[in-house]
């Protein structure tokens, strides 16, 4: 073994041990901890979302076969077709019963849908669901109806998924154009550092809601992913900047020039050596980015660039509160739940922050 | 009457890992006009110790206990442990004045070299603002910057090193302290620099009667400088004396193995040329332990060449005086004749 | 400093250029044009036969490729030509002229009351850092940093327009004001003062909690420099220390926020101001891309981006001015 893989490899089990301490100190912190927990908590209610509220029963068995027809919640296309067939038109407590009297089914914890109002009997012995401002929260409708009768709380466990992919996804994005333009700027310097530092000074210059509000005109159909791609194609210029300093800096360092006297290239180097080290204070802006990146698309759903309806984020559900604020009940549950996951992702970023930063550790030591 | 006292003092951090008691029952005495050399290992305690006095050190950090007795020219003692902060500040820069490792760290980037020396002037004397300026002039001639006038109006990043800590001199000395206490004072400047900013020092200490705890790592500088030298060794001070006596007559095991692996120098004189001699380094075997991991018995027990076990691992040996005016912690000091088996040039056990 | 402002100058307007030539090709390539948007969307059966399309294209210079168009805007720009907005039969000049008191009186009284609080509260956290008082301060503050100001502005409207309604308490929901246009000096100051509270609490608070919290930090950072020591070490008090030593370093981060807040005081608030309906420079952006009023898109983009670059100009400058390490060269 060559003296520079020794060296490398003691590198990395020194950055697990990194890791393995951030994280030993990040447990020790309760607020972040609690954030942690609650981003758990929503990924969990997004995954469940159909299982938690909806009118499909999670399982049933209809004419001797099993069927999961709250799939269809997640696409269209999941949804086992024999209830079409069947003329079940998305009502199936009553049908199921009619239809096949030996069927069964496991219906979710509360039976409401996120698209459409409960009817009248749909459930047996339940009463239509209120619309206007007739429907504040109650037994039935936790958190209330929309002016049309749609249960909120059903709307916002269908939310969720948006409300957490939003963030992952569009970070991701930036994560990536961030990492590579400022690692190729940090890592070449001269003509690449300075071509690389104007296009993110351009990009930083434009301000990020006008930049987005133009390309969400302009593309044809404001669906959720494109959202998510503009987010994250105007959102990385922090991430690129910081990249940047940490390569211009650990460039310079002795394990990098040990491992290209080893003959390791550019690529390499990067990947192997430099990125690993670079990406704890890295992690931090993307933390708080996709806080932010929540709420700039709840910003958009509300001022009415969301996705194309039946989707609703929460964004939109406050956007339909705007012209209704007598019922309250639109605007405090998703404005909360907004609030909260921002909180939550600002939170994680600080213990973050608190456990990475080796100047912050320094002072708590 | 020493000018200063400590007595068992106790200086511990209270950190999530647990309490580490970076001094742990030291003892030491200054006597007016005269230097102190406190040496020993990095890590050993020496900065708590000196930051512990003017109750400086930062937040995790408690004086746990001990008494610091400092005296006035009647005989009169202050505590500082227990000293109320107004009354501390007074001392701070008034009557003690401090001087750190770091030159190039310790001088505010954003205030002038004049305003900042003026600044300890007008905390402690009752003077106007052109006075304390004077003064800073005068304490600029002092600690002899070139061209003091002008570089009264510069900041710090225009400064080298070397009078950048000349600078921090004179704002120690610029309201005449009784005491000095100098941590390192020229540990991070180059050596040319470092002889220049000794002598200064011995300097003034003549022209001012001012005493001086001079922290070092430097044997040689101690040798040249100090009246008296405390050794120190995981948190506690192993031995207490006379410089010339500490040189001569060693008793401590550790002592005579710092001056053991004390690099060759060409006698005292190697030092004003600032060489650093080459000749091999003996070393101490073995590491200083951390203060979450201090031994029992006598702390230098798992290093020491003449440890007699199992009795050095028992009880904490206590300080005694074994001379005049010569401390040591170690009941065999007297048995123990001259260093015999660290003469001998030694691989470092891992 | 005579060479580093033009550099800057020069930089500055290739940046301008850029930014411009990116937003007009996009406005240009936004499915639609101001035509068949207006007219499409009032009253489908008033649509445009293709040969009136064609016609009106020409008259509003669309029948040209995007990039001509752009020169040609560019051009008319030197001239000091922002051309006239194609839904309001307006120069744009004009419009800007019109909107930027009403965003001005919002933002400038929010930045205003944002520095005025959150200076000394920043100071204050940091003055009792870990005591009691100060955490409570602190996750209040964190609390409504994480607000979401279109939530925030949301439930204010709830409070103060529907359960307040009535009462002495209530304010108004929309616009700036409802007054007839004969009504007195005094009661329409009054009466926008009343339409503004909302607006400006909710502009507020955002930058209020970020600007303690930014001080804060930078306090902390600051306290635990080598100089700190030293300042103690000389008999400073903890109030000097921190007032007089900590926050004059603090100053330097401080000017880069002040200097970068430039832009947001003229642009304002789209969404702020897209709630309260407010006659701004926010909102009249807003509706110039959904009226696909590419004059108007570009002045205001053009108008943002020579903001944000005097305003980092001006940071960088002040930043001068403050830290005696740097200098303009
Ligand atoms: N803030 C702190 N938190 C925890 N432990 C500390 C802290 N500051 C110092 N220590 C511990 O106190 C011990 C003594 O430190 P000190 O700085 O006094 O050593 P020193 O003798 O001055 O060393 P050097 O010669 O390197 O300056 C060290 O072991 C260190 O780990
Ligand atoms: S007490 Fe024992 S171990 Fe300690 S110094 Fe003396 S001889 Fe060595
Ligand atoms: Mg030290």
């Amino acid at each position: 073994m060559t003296d520079s893989q020794s060296r490398h490899q003691s590198r990395s089990f020194q950055s697990q041990g990194f890791w393995a301490d951030a994280w030993a100190r990040f447990r020790r912190k309760p607020l972040a901890m609690a954030a942690l927990v609650f981003v758990t908590l929503l990924a969990a209610v997004a995954l469940l979302a159909p299982a938690i509220a909806g009118t499909k029963p999670v399982l049933c068995r209809y004419k001797g076969r099993i069927y999961a027809p709250c799939l269809g919640y997640f696409d269209r296309r999941l949804e086992p077709t024999i209830f079409a067939k069947d003329r079940f038109r998305g009502t199936y407590p009553r049908n199921l019963k009619e239809k096949d009297a030996d069927s069964w089914a496991i219906w979710p914890l509360v039976f409401q849908d996120p698209h459409r109002a409960v009817r009248e009997n749909e459930w047996p012995g339940r009463p239509a669901n209120p619309a206007k401002d007739e429907g504040r929260p109650n037994g039935i409708n936790l958190f209330g109806t929309d002016q049309y009768g749609v249960d909120v709380f059903a709307k916002m466990v269908h939310g969720t998924t948006i409300a957490l992919l939003v963030g992952v996804v569009s970070m991701g994005l930036a994560g990536t154009i961030g990492i590579i333009v400022g690692a190729l700027g940090g890592y070449f310097g001269g003509w690449v550092d300075m071509l690389t530092s104007r296009v993110t000074e351009i990009v930083m210059c434009v301000p990020t809601l006008v930049l987005i509000l133009a390309v969400i005109a302009i593309v044809e159909k404001p669906t959720i992913w494109k959202t998510m791609a503009i987010i994250g194609a105007t959102g990385w210029t922090g991430i690129a900047r910081l990249t940047r300093g940490e390569f211009l800096r650990l460039r310079q360092s002795e394990f990098v020039t040990a491992a290209r006297a080893t003959g390791a290239g550019p690529v390499r180097i990067m990947l192997r050596h430099i990125l690993p080290n670079a990406l704890a204070p890295v992690l931090v802006p993307i933390t708080f980015g996709i806080a932010s990146a929540i709420l700039t698309e709840s910003s958009l759903s509300f001022l009415g660039f969301g996705p194309p309806p039946p989707a609703a984020s929460w964004g939109s559900l406050l956007n339909d509160a705007r012209s209704n604020l007598s019922m309250w009940w639109l605007v405090v549950f998703p404005g909360v739940a907004i609030f909260l996951t921002v909180l939550a992702y600002n939170l994680i970023g600080e213990g973050l922050q608190e456990v990475t930063d080796p100047r912050l550790r320094e002072a708590r030591k | 009457m020493p000018l200063l006292e400590i007595n068992n003092l106790v200086t511990a951090f209270h950190t999530p890992a647990g309490r580490v008691p970076a001094v742990d029952g030291v003892s030491l005495s200054i006597e007016r006009g005269k230097t102190l050399g406190l040496v020993g290992e990095s890590g050993c305690g020496k900065s708590v110790t000196a930051m512990s006095i003017l109750r400086l050190v930062a937040a995790p950090g408690v004086i746990e206990a001990g008494e610091i007795l400092l005296r006035d020219a009647t005989g009169a003692a202050v505590n500082l442990v227990t000293l109320a902060e107004p009354r501390l500040r007074e001392v701070r820069g008034g009557r003690i004045g401090m001087i750190f490792q770091e030159p190039m760290t310790s001088l505010n980037p954003v205030f002038t070299i004049g305003d900042q020396i003026a600044e300890a002037v007008l905390l402690h004397r009752d003077v106007s603002r052109a006075e304390a300026r004077g003064r800073a002039l005068e304490m600029l001639e002092l600690v002899r910057i070139a061209d003091p006038k002008r570089r009264l109006d510069e900041y710090p990043h225009q400064l080298s090193g070397g009078m950048r800590q000349r600078v921090v001199i004179a704002m120690a000395l610029a309201c005449e302290p009784d005491l000095i206490i100098a941590d390192e004072p020229t540990t991070a400047l180059d050596v040319t620099i470092q002889a220049q900013i000794l002598d200064l020092l011995a300097d003034l200490r003549q022209r001012l009667g001012t005493a001086i705890l001079l922290i070092t790592h430097d044997l040689g500088v101690v040798a040249e400088t100090c009246d008296d030298v405390a050794v120190m060794y995981a948190g506690r001070i192993v031995e207490q004396a006379p410089a010339a006596t500490i040189f001569a007559r060693p008793r401590h095991p550790y002592t005579i193995g710092l001056l053991a692996a004390r690099p060759e120098r060409g006698g005292h004189a190697g030092r004003k040329a600032g060489e650093r001699a080459t000749g091999r380094l003996r070393t101490i075997p073995g590491m200083v332990p951390a203060p979450q991991n201090f031994p029992a018995g006598c702390r230098f027990h798992p290093r020491c060449a003449f440890a007699r076990l199992p009795e050095c691992a028992g009880a904490m040996p206590e300080l005694r005086e074994v001379a005049t005016g010569h401390f040591v912690r170690c009941p065999y000091a007297d048995a123990l004749g001259e260093p015999r088996r660290l003469d001998e040039p030694r691989e470092q056990i891992a | 400093m005579a060479t580093y402002l033009l550099r800057r100058l020069l930089l500055g307007m290739l940046t301008l250029v850029a930014i411009t030539f990116i937003v007009y090709g996009l406005a240009r390539n936004m499915p639609g044009t101001p035509l068949t948007v207006q007219m499409g969307e009032s009253d489908p059966s008033r649509k445009l036969n293709p040969e009136d399309q064609e016609r009106m294209k020409r008259i509003y210079g669309l029948d040209r490729p995007w990039h001509e168009g752009y020169l040609r805007w560019l051009g008319n720009v030197v001239r000091g030509d922002l051309g006239r907005s194609f839904s309001r039969k307006q120069p744009v000049t004009t419009l800007i002229g019109e909107r930027i008191g009403p965003t001005f009186l919002v933002s400038g009284t929010a930045l205003v009351l944002a520095w005025l609080l959150g200076v000394p509260l920043g100071l204050y956290a940091s003055a009792r850092s870990g005591m009691a008082d100060e955490r409570a301060t602190s996750l209040l503050l964190y609390i409504l940093y994480s607000f979401p100001t279109f939530v925030a502005a949301l439930f204010l409207q709830i409070v103060f327009s529907v359960w307040l309604r009535g009462t002495a308490w209530e304010l108004p929901l929309f616009g700036m004001s409802d007054l007839p246009a004969d009504a007195s000096w005094a009661a329409r100051a009054a009466d926008i003062a009343r339409h503004a509270i909302l607006p400006v609490t909710c502009q507020t608070y955002v930058s209020l909690a970020y600007d303690s919290r930014f001080i804060k930090a930078n306090m902390e950072e600051a306290v635990r420099q080598d100089y700190i020591r030293t300042a103690r070490a000389k008999g400073a008090g903890p109030g000097r220390v921190l007032f007089h030593h900590a926050f004059r370093n603090t100053l330097i981060p401080l000017v880069t926020l002040l200097g970068l807040s430039l832009p947001g005081l003229i642009g304002g608030s789209v969404i702020i101001e897209q709630i309260f309906t407010w006659p701004g420079m926010g909102r009249l952006f807003f509706e110039s891309i959904r009226e696909r009023d590419y004059p108007t898109i570009m002045g205001l983009t053009l108008m943002f981006s020579v903001l944000t670059l005097i305003g980092q100009l001006l940071a960088d400058l002040l930043y001068c001015l403050v830290d005696p390490r740097v200098s303009v060269e």
